[in-house]
């Protein structure tokens, strides 16, 4: 079980999580770092969504084995509607970015609604990794 | 308008909540010896595939 989670976690979400921790680590060498600088840039959406999409993959198999079966639907679709509306997602803010110029208020809100979009999904798709690495340790 | 996709983010998020149930309720309930013998029922049926064609070729 723990080498499964091992390598997901080593491969899928620190590697995910790069992209983060290089923009933090510039932002506080250069002395930059502010929440506003957070709130102005899509990292956390891309952490959300290779989560999801990586999951989404490690499903494919599985759904395919076992065809119809409604827990496997419901965690399929909520992954794919994770990775899905966290494009959509860093879609407004680009947006949002070309139109206004970025407007604050709203980056605040769509930081507060990323991190919890990147909390709920990073759970669920720890909870599909447990379930398969349960699946390959029986095999 | 993007407050809109703000909302939907938090009802994507909720549906996130729900599964993360089910997940919980699938792990809990030990769903995954269920979806065992289907894999193993895949697999042995591919082999059978797999077989037959090979003796296709073969006598052909």
């Amino acid at each position: 079980v723990a080498s499964r989670l091992v390598r997901w976690f080593t491969f899928t979400v620190l590697f995910a999580l790069l992209p983060l921790g290089v923009t933090i680590l510039l932002r506080k060498l250069t002395g930059t770092f502010t929440i506003r600088a957070l709130e102005d840039s899509p990292e956390i959406l891309f952490f959300a969504l290779m989560i999801c999409a990586t999951s989404l993959g490690d499903m494919q198999a599985l759904r395919t084995a076992v065809g119809k079966d409604l827990p496997l639907l419901v965690l399929w679709s909520a992954l794919l509607l994770g990775s899905v509306f966290s494009a959509i997602l860093y879609g407004s803010l680009a947006y949002d970015k070309l139109v206004t110029g970025g407007t604050e208020a709203f980056q605040q809100n769509l930081l507060s609604v990323s991190v919890l979009v990147a909390v709920i999904f990073f759970v669920l798709a720890l909870i599909v990794q447990i379930l398969l690495s349960r699946i390959e340790k029986a095999e | 308008m993007l407050e809109i996709v703000l909302w939907i983010g938090l009802g994507v998020a909720g549906f996130g909540v729900i599964a993360i149930g089910v997940g919980v309720y699938a792990l809990v309930s030990r769903r995954e010896r269920e979806y065992i013998t289907h894999f193993r029922e895949a697999r042995a049926h591919q082999l059978r595939v797999k077989e037959r064609l090979r003796r296709e070729r073969h006598d052909s």
